[in-house]
């Protein structure tokens, strides 16, 4: 093989591997946007903050379930925020949603990877837990 | 200078249109998947803003009027004694949660001329929300109508 055709080889592997590379960051891309989620978790969790206002305008006791399955999360709920996170995800990529309590309200609550998800509130204490029947 | 460098530099132009053909194509389709998935989970503000305000006139810590005696609350109401910025704040507040991040309000009491403000709110409304609901005064009930000047998270 002669000088130029060596060269030729080494231009078309360089765009061979040019190709390679687009196509693992873009096949990269949509797996991040498939396989996480990312939709499903940010809709879940601006959905139970939209569940909390609801409750906290609720004179009286209530229960709301969530009705999609979360069973591959893990969610916090406290007097300012609900978190929606994964195992071992690292706190500042958790999903954070801020709330405001009025005075005298209370909200807890720690849920891990359980399918059935209900927000409850029994006189000022809003509480997440896992639903009970 | 010897032949293979030549070919190679004489590549290079097509090279780098290749490069920047792949460059545009993935940032186009970074910014197309980017927007699907933002307008799919996106939650119309005035829904949130709702949300957030169906409190003012249905929890007696806020102002809907509770009868002392029964303690039975009244939703869809105000208590005209409840309607200073003090019950507003313990209500609702963004001192915690982000402050001018976070929704604020200007309640106003159409008929009364009456309005609170809420402890970030920096007169830069978005949009109002309107209620109309009844007013517990000096104990009788005048039917009002409640505007919630809303403004959105300032950066």
């Amino acid at each position: 093989m002669n000088k130029r055709g060596v060269s030729l080889i080494t231009v078309t592997a360089l765009k061979v591997l040019l190709v390679v590379a687009v196509s693992f960051f873009v096949i990269n891309t949509v797996i991040e946007f498939t396989a996480k989620d990312k939709a499903f978790k940010e809709t879940a969790v601006e959905d139970l903050r939209m569940q909390i206002n609801v409750l906290i305008a609720t004179s009286g006791d209530s229960v709301i379930k969530y009705p999609y399955n979360l069973s591959e999360y893990n969610l916090a709920l406290s007097d300012k925020s609900i978190t929606l996170f994964e195992h071992g995800e690292p706190e500042d990529s958790r999903l954070r949603r801020r709330f405001s309590l009025p005075e005298g309200y209370t909200a807890t609550g720690l849920v891990v990877r359980e399918s059935d998800v209900c927000l409850k509130k029994e006189s000022n204490d809003i509480t997440l837990e896992v639903c009970n029947g | 200078m010897d032949k293979k460098a030549q070919t190679v530099l004489a590549e290079a132009p097509v090279l780098l249109m290749w490069l920047g053909m792949f460059l545009i194509a993935f940032v186009v389709f970074w910014f197309s998947i980017t927007a699907i998935t933002d307008r799919s989970i996106d939650v119309p503000t005035k829904l949130q803003a709702e949300f957030v305000a169906l409190r003012f006139t249905s929890i007696p810590e806020c102002f809907a009027f509770s009868d002392s005696n029964s303690g039975r609350v009244q939703s869809g109401t105000i208590d005209l004694d409840k309607f200073i910025t003090e019950q507003l704040n313990s209500c609702y507040s963004t001192e915690l949660i982000g402050g001018t991040k976070e929704f604020n309000f200007r309640l106003e009491l159409k008929s009364l001329e009456q309005e609170i403000i809420t402890d970030h709110y920096v007169n830069s409304d978005d949009f109002t929300l309107f209620k109309e609901i009844l007013v517990y005064r000096n104990g009788k009930w005048v039917k009002d109508d409640l505007l919630i000047h809303v403004q959105e998270d300032i950066i």
